[in-house]
């Protein structure tokens, strides 16, 4: 029989092994949080800021006209943006996982986008869409698919949707790096059942692979949207929020009022409402994709 | 339970992190108000400012050995604007400020976005990691009016300030001196090729607004006769908060308005502005003389264009003029002043100021100090000029033997007549015209529309 002053013991030497890693956690993570709140509640417009309460917070929700236009620009490059890079990070982690040959180099390959800093993809990203010098109005040019140069960064409409593919590119190793770790850890033993049975490749992927690979394809996603969110570089190199305000993101809308206008606060609140979205967003994924109890 | 427990833990943290934080705050006031009258400025004889600056070899002011080595300094942080590769005169500077006092410079280069995201935290926790502070006109008066730069009113009298270029009285604010210039570029400099001018029959560049059109247009040109245009006549920049602010600004100069202080108050749009958008939207969508894409292009997009050697005209700042010369257009590029709205027009001009600011929270002040006169002085402003090209205020720097040898010397002296505006709020009405200078350049807003919708969102930021 273990004694209970053995127990308590014990937890207050387990407490104590964990203790490092909590104070360093606070320090990280609480107090920044806490600041944050703070700075939220303030006023930073005279020398010395002043106490407003949720009158930031009430600004930008009811009087903000820009936070909901830009919420939306926001919400588009996410969508545009995964979808594409999921599409595509499918596609070569289901490729990967049946090649046999070149496993190694076909994966650092496919890794090597990942490698470009986001500040470096987006300068390059610019001279490949500048509309008299860029390389892609000139192969398609070449190809025939365009007759004219056309500007892929000042277009009417359309140029929140070129940033979000640019967005893509960069994440779509990071989405297939953890797609194809889920689609190694199906048993190839039922795939070779599935076969006996007559089912085509189709059939396999729709039973087999994707109820099986939901708890990536939930991991991947999650992670990269909330990445996406609250992106900033390829905007703010490509686009600077323009033309007008087409391109114009709830991240570059708190780079501006924290950084430009010195709205410390307002841009706290707005970085706190952004967390709750971050929040919502993960909820809507987790409620669409998470696999249920029966599969 | 435990979840519970733990999620109530994290709460009463965050807020007793609130309520520290608030406490460090008001505190924190009265500290910042402290660090401010600790500093005495009779401990050196900095009087007459106006004799040492002008002179060639600096001489450092009375007292100020000793009220180093009794601050204790051996070295001094400066914030740089983009890495120091690029900056050979701000070393040189540097080694001169050294060499007289024998305390170290420490320099951090730092790219112009992460400038304000890197200093305001320190500013915010009063941390003396920084000392000098580069300065424009976004973040100064911002930087002011929030205390986090030592006032230097001892370091100028009217003497001194008179042999700067005029411009330079816009950083006095609220009557009061917080910095000293760096250096004060021309951004409007008309850059072309003769070549592609004498293949379309012209024997100069555009005198006027008038002829820049015509010009642009004949020197648009399809090579080859595929659709595509392969020779641009004109570029401009219609992208980034600050150049296209001032891009418009520039050219209403030229209409004899400052759309920065039309009676001491921010007005964009009044007629001559209104007809500013209208000419650039038209040479974007009626002549189609510029590229369509110049809604993003941003300054350094320009002088890559202009190298890339199939654009015939563009207007820049002078830094372009240096690249010109390293690069393969060295023998067939020249340079100008930009076109006047009309024959006999004002030839007004931006000068883009950068200028360096001492923290209050800096235990090096005298350092510090020394630091910025040095800068501001004969030798420091034709380092800036001589060595990297940058135009300066200090007006005599121009007459030094190593500044005539300057390529475009002689254009400059053509300009008599510059101007810097600062205000509070700077950055963001800037950007509002942007926004919505683009939306003419797109079509989507007609130029008065679109300049009447700038004015009423900056009649809200700056509360009129």
């Amino acid at each position: 029989m273990i004694r209970s002053d053995k127990i308590v013991k014990d937890s207050l030497f387990g407490f104590l092994l964990i203790l490092p890693s909590l104070l360093l956690l606070m320090l990280l993570v609480v107090f920044p949080v806490g600041y944050v709140l703070y700075l939220s509640t303030l006023n930073f417009d005279t020398l010395i800021p002043n106490f407003v309460g949720l009158r930031n917070y009430t600004e930008l929700l009811f009087n903000d006209q820009f936070f909901w236009i830009f919420l939306g620009h926001s919400m588009e490059y996410v969508f545009f943006a995964i979808c594409s890079a999921f599409v595509v990070a499918l596609l070569v982690a289901l490729s990967l996982n049946t090649i046999n040959k070149f496993q190694g180099t076909l994966r650092t390959f496919a890794l090597w986008c990942w490698a470009v800093p986001p500040v470096i993809a987006s300068l390059m990203w610019k001279w490949i869409l500048n509309d008299t010098n860029g390389v892609l109005n000139d192969m398609l040019l070449k190809a025939g698919i365009i007759h004219q140069q056309v500007a892929w960064l000042a277009l009417s409409k359309g140029t929140m949707f070129i940033l979000s593919q640019v967005h893509a590119w960069t994440i779509i190793p990071f989405i297939m790096v953890i797609l194809l770790a889920g689609l190694q850890s199906i048993p190839l033993e039922l795939y070779e059942v599935a076969s006996i049975d007559g089912a085509n490749g189709l059939q396999k992927f729709r039973l087999i692979t994707y109820p099986l690979l939901r708890t990536a394809v939930l991991t991947s996603v999650m992670l990269a949207s909330i990445f996406a969110f609250r992106h900033i570089d390829i905007v703010f190199t490509l686009t600077k929020g323009g033309p007008g305000e087409a391109t114009e993101m709830l991240v570059t809308y708190l780079y501006d009022n924290a950084f430009a206008y010195m709205k410390i606060g307002y841009a706290a609140a707005l970085s706190v409402i952004m967390v709750f979205i971050s929040m919502l967003i993960v909820l809507v994924l987790v409620k669409l994709i998470r696999p249920n109890e029966s599969q | 339970m435990a979840k519970r427990v733990l999620l109530v833990v994290l709460i009463c943290l965050m807020g007793i992190t609130m309520v520290y934080a608030g406490g460090q705050k008001e505190g924190g006031a009265e500290d910042s108000g402290a660090a401010v009258a600790a500093y005495d400025a009779s401990a050196v004889k900095w009087s007459p400012n106006q004799e040492r600056v002008v002179r060639k070899d600096y001489k450092l002011p009375e007292g100020a050995l000793e009220a180093i080595k009794a601050e204790g300094s051996k070295e001094i942080v400066v914030y740089n604007w983009g890495d120091l590769s690029w900056d050979p005169a701000t070393l040189l500077n540097g080694s001169m400020f050294t060499r007289l006092t024998e305390v170290g410079v420490q320099f951090v280069g730092t790219p112009d976005e992460q400038m304000t995201p890197k200093l305001q935290p320190l500013f915010m926790a009063k941390s003396d990691a920084v000392d000098i502070v580069p300065l424009d006109e976004t973040n100064y008066a911002n930087y002011v009016s929030r205390g986090w730069l030592m006032e230097v009113d001892f370091m100028w009298d009217e003497a001194t300030m008179s042999e700067y270029h005029s411009g330079l009285h816009s950083t006095v604010l609220d009557g009061h001196y917080y910095s000293v210039p760096q250096v004060g570029r021309i951004i409007d400099v008309l850059y072309y090729r003769p070549s592609m001018l004498k293949a379309a029959g012209y024997d100069g560049p555009p005198e006027t607004w008038e002829e820049l059109i015509e010009m642009a247009q004949a020197l648009t040109i399809d090579k080859n006769n595929d659709g595509q245009i392969d020779q641009w006549g004109f570029v401009f920049k219609g992208g980034g908060v600050l150049d296209g602010a001032q891009l418009i600004k520039a050219k209403s100069l030229l209409l004899g308005v400052n759309p920065d202080d039309v009676d001491g108050k921010v007005k964009f749009n009044t007629p001559e502005t209104i007809r500013v958008v209208q000419l650039l939207s038209d040479l974007r969508n009626k002549y189609k003389v510029v590229p369509p894409g110049v809604t993003a292009y941003q300054h350094g997009d320009i002088a890559d264009f202009f190298l890339s050697g199939n654009v015939a005209i563009v207007v820049d700042p002078t830094y372009l003029y240096a690249r010109c010369m390293e690069s393969s257009l060295a023998d067939d590029f020249d340079v100008a002043l930009q076109p006047v709205a009309y024959k006999g027009g004002p030839r007004t001009q931006i000068q883009h100021w950068n200028g360096w600011g001492l923290s209050n929270f800096s235990k090096n002040k005298t350092a510090g100090l020394i630091y910025m006169d040095v800068y501001r002085s004969y030798r420091g402003q034709v380092n800036e000029f001589a060595i990297e090209n940058n135009e300066v205020f200090l007006k005599k720097a121009y007459e030094d033997p190593q500044s005539k040898l300057v390529g475009y010397n002689d254009v400059l002296a053509q300009i008599n007549d510059t101007v810097v505006d600062i205000y509070e709020g700077q950055g963001e009405v800037y950007k509002a015209v942007i926004a919505e200078f683009q939306k003419a350049l797109m079509g989507q807003k007609t130029a008065e529309q679109a300049m009447n919708d700038a004015q009423g969102r900056i009649d809200k930021i700056l509360g009129y």
